[in-house]
């Protein structure tokens, strides 16, 4: 027997693969466009220079506390909390950093200074080191 | 850097291509070289992250022996390939098809998966860290294991909980390995991981079909896959997500080519437990699908032939399992935490959870919406529709292949896949985390997990729009 459809789904199939071709191209033209901002702005790349001075200061192993920019104030939401939180852990691996400030030396981290200035009178921190860029090493005072 | 890391690539490649021949029904390397190299991709993988894990263990994050380790097992390997006694000829060949679409629909994949990957190269190129997760969890993990030396197993202390310490380490151990082998770090090893994976899953798809079902019906499969851009997309993302599905779509394509094997397809079917065990090495949820791959096969063989040909059928389905199944095992007590699910906050939840019919309604609402929707189809600008509904109709125009015998396997996988996304539906069901969140951030993720296991079931049932409308 004759196929019934060949022409028909010939045709049919061709469209479809052309216009997913043309989707695909346009796809890629505009992952190409953004491409040199995104590199320029890639998250992780700026936090590997932000963490880069203390890394060399820090063990290379135990725990260590954190201290951020506090989540549902200056514009810092949860989500940004925790994706400033785990991007340091990912940087400064295998170093393990806990969400607290039990342990005997802190990271802070801080993009608003007056959020630092109130965590270190809050928490009695004081400063080990300052990196000069929102990065320090703190510990508690009298420990 | 470089060449240290596409020898490690190569390694797994021929670690990969060794096993696959050491099992496959004859022994002739170039019969079905495409089929073997799609499985060599994601075993070869699998396998040396096995063997590094076990090295890290044996060592105590002393890696500097691996490559040596790897070369060793690679050599022995080889040499049992060699060494077996097996058939030259299986009844594995491509079907024989006539007609002009035989060049011009493979060509046409190509083309796709050839924007697919240039996408791929792109979006890795923006992200070279991958998305949230990849970071967060993957890539973390695998830097815990390289750096670490003796210290990597603190990667699974408290304050890390949030990094779902319970995941296996096929990837992280991939990832780890291509350092070790490239005498660094280099974000090339996790995005080349995440190629050879996605890669693998549409020559997977491809060279399965093309034996079972002809070159028309693997080109459009592949086609659909290579042109899924959440597929892609998520590919780039570095997410467990795609290697899970290669090697549920290994798992499925093993069984269905054991069941045409005249004698048995041992072979075949201990592949088939391998790929499987190396899905329960990726995610958790590969702990789910060997259950929903072992019951409806053990149902079936035993209702039709009795228990003792079910189980000399099963048997090299199992011993492929174990070694792998040992592995995770040993890391899920030595290391890993109790999972979020089993553990008492969820175990505490479960049963109010399972008596609220409210959450019931909710996620059978959102499966059947987003079945339409997962792909991120509308990213095609001038195609942007869900290929589901076309495939549906072509399901409904052309038909159902009629041989019982042809559809025995299609049969069992499609049954896999079903008590798969009704596993994952109960696990939204009882999830301690709240059910809106579960479904948004993973519920896209575990219909992709399925999505190329659907497309090879799908093209293994229809009938050949061009040639099949006598049958």
């Amino acid at each position: 027997m004759r196929p019934r459809w060949p022409q028909r789904v010939r045709i049919g199939l061709a469209l479809v693969l052309a216009l997913l071709l043309l989707s695909q191209l346009a796809v890629i033209i505009s992952l190409a466009r953004t491409l040199p901002s995104a590199m320029a702005t890639e998250g992780m790349a700026r936090y590997e220079k932000r963490y880069a001075e203390a890394r060399k200061v820090l063990p290379r192993s135990g725990v260590i506390g954190y201290v951020g920019d506090p989540p549902d104030s200056g514009g810092v939401t949860q989500g940004l909390y925790q994706r400033r939180y785990h991007s340091a852990e990912y940087i400064l691996a295998p170093l393990v950093i806990s969400d607290s400030i039990e342990p005997d030396l802190i990271l802070g981290n801080f993009f608003n200074p007056h959020a630092m200035e109130k965590a270190i009178a809050e928490h009695k921190l004081v400063v080990v080191h300052d990196f000069r860029n929102g990065v320090f090493i703190l510990r508690k005072a009298g420990s | 850097m470089i060449p240290g890391l596409i020898l490690s690539f190569v390694l797994a490649m021929l670690m990969g291509l060794a096993v696959v021949t050491l099992l496959w029904p004859h022994r002739r390397l170039q019969a079905d070289l495409l089929m073997k190299a799609s499985l060599a991709t994601g075993l070869g993988l699998g396998a040396t992250s096995c063997l590094s894990f076990l090295c890290l263990v044996a060592t105590r994050g002393h890696l500097d022996n691996l490559p040596v380790a790897e070369i060793v097992v690679l050599a022995v390997l080889v040499a049992c390939a060699v060494l077996r006694h097996s058939p030259e000829k299986s009844a594995l060949a491509c079907l024989k098809e006539p007609g002009p679409w035989t060049l011009a629909a493979p060509a046409a994949a190509l083309a796709v998966f050839l924007m697919g990957a240039a996408t791929f190269a792109l979006d890795s190129a923006c992200w070279p860290h991958g998305d949230w997760d990849a970071w967060s969890v993957q890539n973390l993990h695998a830097r815990f294991m390289y750096r670490g030396g003796e210290h990597w197993a603190s990667l699974f202390s408290q304050p890390l909980s949030w990094s779902s310490l319970d995941y296996p380490l096929l990837l992280p151990g991939s990832v780890m390995r291509s350092w070790v082998f490239a005498g660094g770090e280099t974000v090339a090893g996790p995005i080349l991981v995440a190629f050879v994976f996605a890669g693998g899953a549409c020559l997977l798809l491809f060279s399965s079909l093309a034996i079972l079902r002809g070159k028309l019906r693997a080109s459009l499969a592949a086609i659909v896959l290579a042109g899924t851009p959440f597929f892609i997309g998520h590919a780039a993302a570095q997410y467990a997500d795609v290697p899970l599905a290669f090697f549920y779509l290994a798992t499925l394509v093993l069984l269905c080519l054991a069941d045409r094997e005249r004698e048995g397809g041992r072979g075949l079917l201990a592949l088939a437990g391998l790929a499987c065990g190396m899905a329960a090495w990726t995610k958790n949820e590969g702990l789910l699908f060997i259950i929903c791959v072992l019951l409806p096969r053990i149902w079936v063989l035993t209702r039709k032939s009795g228990a003792r040909t079910c189980w000399s059928r099963m048997w090299p389905f199992l011993a492929g399992l174990a070694p792998v199944m040992l592995i995770v095992l040993f890391f899920k007590a030595r290391y890993a935490p109790p999972n979020e699910i089993v553990g008492p906050a969820g175990r505490a939840s479960a049963l109010e959870w399972i008596l609220t019919p409210s959450r019931y309604v909710v996620i059978g609402k959102w499966f059947l919406k987003h079945a339409f929707t997962f792909g991120r189809w509308d990213e095609l600008r001038f195609i942007p529709v869900s290929p589901v509904p076309l495939l549906l109709g072509a399901l409904v125009l052309f038909g159902i292949k009629r041989d019982a015998g042809e559809l025995q396997g299609a049969r069992a996988a499609a049954w896999t896949l079903g008590l798969t996304l009704a596993g994952y539906s109960c696990v939204c069901l009882i999830t301690p985390n709240a059910l809106d969140w579960q479904l948004s951030t993973a519920g896209g993720r575990l219909l992709i997990q399925l999505w190329p296991s659907a497309l090879f079931v799908f093209f293994m049932v229809i009938r050949d729009p061009l040639s099949d409308s006598s049958a």
